[in-house]
């Protein structure tokens, strides 16, 4: 796996650990000198120095660089660990937890609170002393001063010429839910005009995290009067309105610098945003999800198990008490199904990059566009979707979009578009893959089809567009003029099929010669457990998904009709092709006339069944790898009563 | 007294054969088999076992031999999942008779090409102290030592 992302996460995740090193190894020298916990720090700050530095930031690299140079000392004994000193070194670990929490945001930190801290270290290492280390500091470093202002908008704040004024309001200290009453008050001024900024941040307002008063900036023309009425209310006891200067509103423009400040300023709140945080989140190895969703698949068996015996003796408390149960495992396995979600986000965060190398590589111009990246899918799924993914999507750049030449000559823009579109659709996922490039030329299909020995000159000349267009999905069929080495080797489309039908999702091309291509893959979210119908055939159970079910019918023997080889069977007015899966299952000893017709890919087809037994969600297990693959059994599973049944993949069924 | 090994001892038509008791995990009476459909030859088919689908194969086809009468006593050997790279196995044998005891030296090693492609680890001779359950005395009974790991391993797995 790449990238970028994942190195960010263990980044952030190690240097959390090491960032709470220092902070209670600092905590510990507070106690007293202790050459163990310098040691300890020392290392941490040099470990911290080091990986910010190979991740590029510089800001925090110089931070700890800084911090490395006073423990150095202190270590060496040239200087003492003073009260002033850790307070500066505290500060410092808030400054590095607010970065840690950009990072982990996905942003790139700077922080200008960090260059006054660097030189408060440097004139601690230089002079020594504790003054020196706090004449660096302005005023905003002092203990009380005010916490600067939060913007709390992104929109220039030239963007409308109504005055600026600033609120301080002061809450009832006795006022019971002081966010509520927060939040109604900023709500009220809203409708009065556009809230600039608040101190503190506007999160931690409608959070109740503020002493008893608060401060907001506001844009409004309604005038200091009407400002005032408006915010006071129940439990405010005092509102100052004052007209706050433009100028002084457009240095504030930069948010970051503020930012920072607030932060180090308010030690208290890094501390509860990361208990927060321990508490909303826990680690688990995966394999231990794994187990657990073994576990509750084993549940769902078994509570099959006990409904049929519970059908079978009709108790009544028994059927509530397995109800109750019931109730609790759908909602278990719902819970465990969610959390094995992840979104599509993981996977098509490192397309843009791999866009952009086949681009360059082949002098392509593409914009390429992803939406609905949020899109959960089982976890199981995305390592198995990540490589067709990557091969259809490299196919588009390298063959299906154009050189930004030839485009310009057809009319289109230079630039190509490629989009990659994911969404929920009842039951299914669809990632949808466009291009508006040169599209799929059915002549050349045809053409092609017939050098490879695929289809006879006769059938190639009859083909429909969607037939020629599904050879593309046969191995060795590749129409790519030249070969690259990043795509169009051959063993291409046929491989992004198979591994999409190992998912038990589908996929569907679209062409317009010239206008683009639209790769359609059509996902379940999860392959777990599906609901089937139980049919007999031939004496013999078996399983088909329901999704795949389009009805149950009765075929009149007169309506079957024996095209060439093949039966098929007129059923309301469409003419359906009929198999009988002997192969499968077994001769059939007996003639039949239930029919179950099957859809799959928009193609429908029927089988012949002795009997429909009736429908029921099971947890399909893959067959074992010993056996390799069936075609036409999608897995195994066990229903209540504890037999082994087949599971039809209708995909490949024939 | 030299280093003894133990094995399980099933038939299988005619013969005897053995395999090491680490391999197996239990022994099962017959069941029913759920046929999986297209699935190899020697894939039996499935079974439940406890609510683990286990794979039950043919030791007569992967052996390369004629499936026999069926026989009265079957059993499904279940193997350790060690023993087919983590997947539950069993395989069908006609009868097991009992957990033996064998001495190193009552076992001929044969190394030659043919036993190898045979699967076979050894012969076990029946010793002296057979003599008392009735069987003959001039060592015609054999056992042939099986390598079912390396049996799976080449005929199995390598799909």
């Amino acid at each position: 796996m790449l990238d970028e992302e994942i190195y960010r996460k263990l980044f952030v995740e190690e240097s959390r650990e090491n960032h709470e090193t220092i902070v209670n190894s600092l905590l510990a020298l507070e106690h007293g000198e202790d050459a163990a916990a310098i040691d300890e720090i020392f290392r941490s700050a040099h470990t911290l120095k080091g990986m910010s530095a190979s991740m590029g930031f510089d800001d925090m690299e110089r931070l700890c660089h800084s911090m490395e140079d006073v423990f150095q000392l202190v270590r060496n004994g040239q200087r003492t660990v003073t009260p002033a000193l850790t307070d500066l070194l505290l500060r410092c670990t808030d400054v590095i937890e607010v970065m840690l929490d950009e990072i982990e945001g996905g942003g790139d930190p700077s922080s200008e609170t960090a260059e006054i801290l660097i030189k408060s270290l440097k004139a601690f290492s230089d002079k020594g002393t504790d003054e020196a280390a706090f004449d660096a500091l302005p005023d905003g470093g002092g203990a009380d001063a005010e916490p600067a202002m939060i913007p709390v908008a992104m929109e220039d704040p030239d963007a409308d010429a109504s005055p600026v004024y600033t609120l301080r309001i002061t809450l009832d200290p006795a006022c019971g839910m002081k966010d509520v009453r927060a939040l109604v008050i900023l709500q009220n001024l809203e409708e009065l005009g556009s809230i600039r900024a608040t101190t503190p941040s506007r999160d931690l307002i409608e959070d109740g995290m503020f002493g008893e008063s608060f401060s907001l900036r506001i844009a409004s023309d309604a005038g200091e009067e009407a400002l005032k009425t408006v915010a006071s209310g129940a439990d405010v006891t005092a509102v100052e309105v004052s007209l706050y200067e433009q100028e002084a509103a457009a240095a504030d423009a930069d948010p970051r610098p503020d930012l920072e400040f607030e932060d180090i300023q308010a030690p208290q709140k890094p501390g509860k945003s990361e208990k927060a945080r321990e508490i909303k989140n826990i680690r688990v190895d995966i394999h231990r999800l794994d187990q657990m969703m073994n576990l509750v698949e084993d549940l769902v068996i078994n509570r099959g198990r006990l409904e049929q015996i519970a059908r079978k003796h009709g108790i009544k408390e028994f059927d509530e008490a397995l109800s109750m149960v019931g109730r609790s495992v759908s909602d278990l396995q719902n819970l465990m199904m969610g959390i094995r979600m992840i979104p599509l986000e993981r996977i098509f965060n490192r397309l843009p990059r791999v866009v952009r190398d086949v681009a360059n590589y082949d002098g392509k111009e593409v914009e390429f566009i992803v939406d609905g990246g949020d899109t959960e899918l089982d976890r199981s799924m995305m390592d198995g979707l990540n490589d067709p993914l990557l091969h259809i999507i490299r196919n588009a750049v390298n063959h299906g979009i154009e050189p930004p030449d030839v485009r310009e000559a057809n009319g289109k823009p230079r630039k190509g578009l490629l989009k990659l579109v994911a969404r929920r659709d009842k039951d299914n996922v669809i990632i949808e893959i466009e291009d508006d490039g040169s599209g799929i030329d059915p002549e050349k299909l045809r053409h092609s089809a017939v050098e490879k020995g695929l289809m006879t000159a006769e059938a190639a000349r009859t083909a429909q567009k969607e037939e020629l267009i599904g050879l593309l999905f046969q191995p060795g069929f590749s129409t790519a003029e030249k070969i690259t080495d990043i795509s169009g080797r051959g063993v291409g489309l046929d491989v992004v099929k198979r591994a999409i039908e190992s998912l038990k999702g589908t996929i569907r091309v679209d062409s317009t010669l010239g206008k683009g291509t639209t790769f359609e893959l059509v996902l379940p979210p999860t392959m777990a457990i599906v609901d089937v119908m139980m049919v007999h055939i031939n004496d013999r159970r078996c399983a088909i998904p329901v999704s795949n079910v389009v009805e149950v019918a009765t075929g009149r023997q007169d309506a079957i009709h024996h095209i060439g080889s093949t039966e098929t069977i007129l059923l309301r007015d469409s003419l359906l092709p009929m198999h009988r899966l002997e192969d499968m299952f077994g001769a059939s000893s007996k003639g039949s006339d239930t029919l179950v017709v099957l859809q799959n890919d928009g193609k429908k087809c029927c089988i012949v069944v002795d009997s429909v037994e009736g429908q029921q969600e099971v947890v399909v297990k893959p067959l074992s790898r010993l056996v390799g693959s069936c075609r036409g059994i999608s897995g195994v599973t066990i229903p209540g009563d504890g037999d082994v049944v087949p599971v039809l993949d209708v995909n490949t069924m024939v | 007294m030299a280093t003894t090994i133990d094995v399980v001892e099933f038939q299988l038509g005619k013969e005897h054969y053995a395999l090491d008791i680490q391999l197996a995990r239990e022994i099962v009476e017959m069941m029913p088999i759920t046929p999986l459909p297209r699935a190899p030859a020697y894939i039996a088919g499935i079974i439940n076992l406890r609510g683990e689908i286990t794979n039950i194969l043919n030791l007569n086809s992967l052996l390369g031999l004629h499936d026999g009468e069926t026989a009265e006593n079957q059993k499904i050997i279940v193997l350790v999942p060690e023993a087919a790279g983590g997947s539950n196995v069993g395989i069908i044998v006609d009868d097991v008779s009992s957990v033996r005891q064998v001495a190193e030296d009552e076992i001929d090693a044969m190394d030659d090409a043919a036993s190898s492609a045979a699967y076979v680890k050894g012969i076990i001779k029946l010793g002296a102290e057979d003599e008392g359950d009735g069987r003959d005395t001039d060592r015609t009974d054999l056992i042939i030592w099986l390598d079912v790991q390396r049996l799976l391993q080449e005929q199995v797995a390598t799909t």
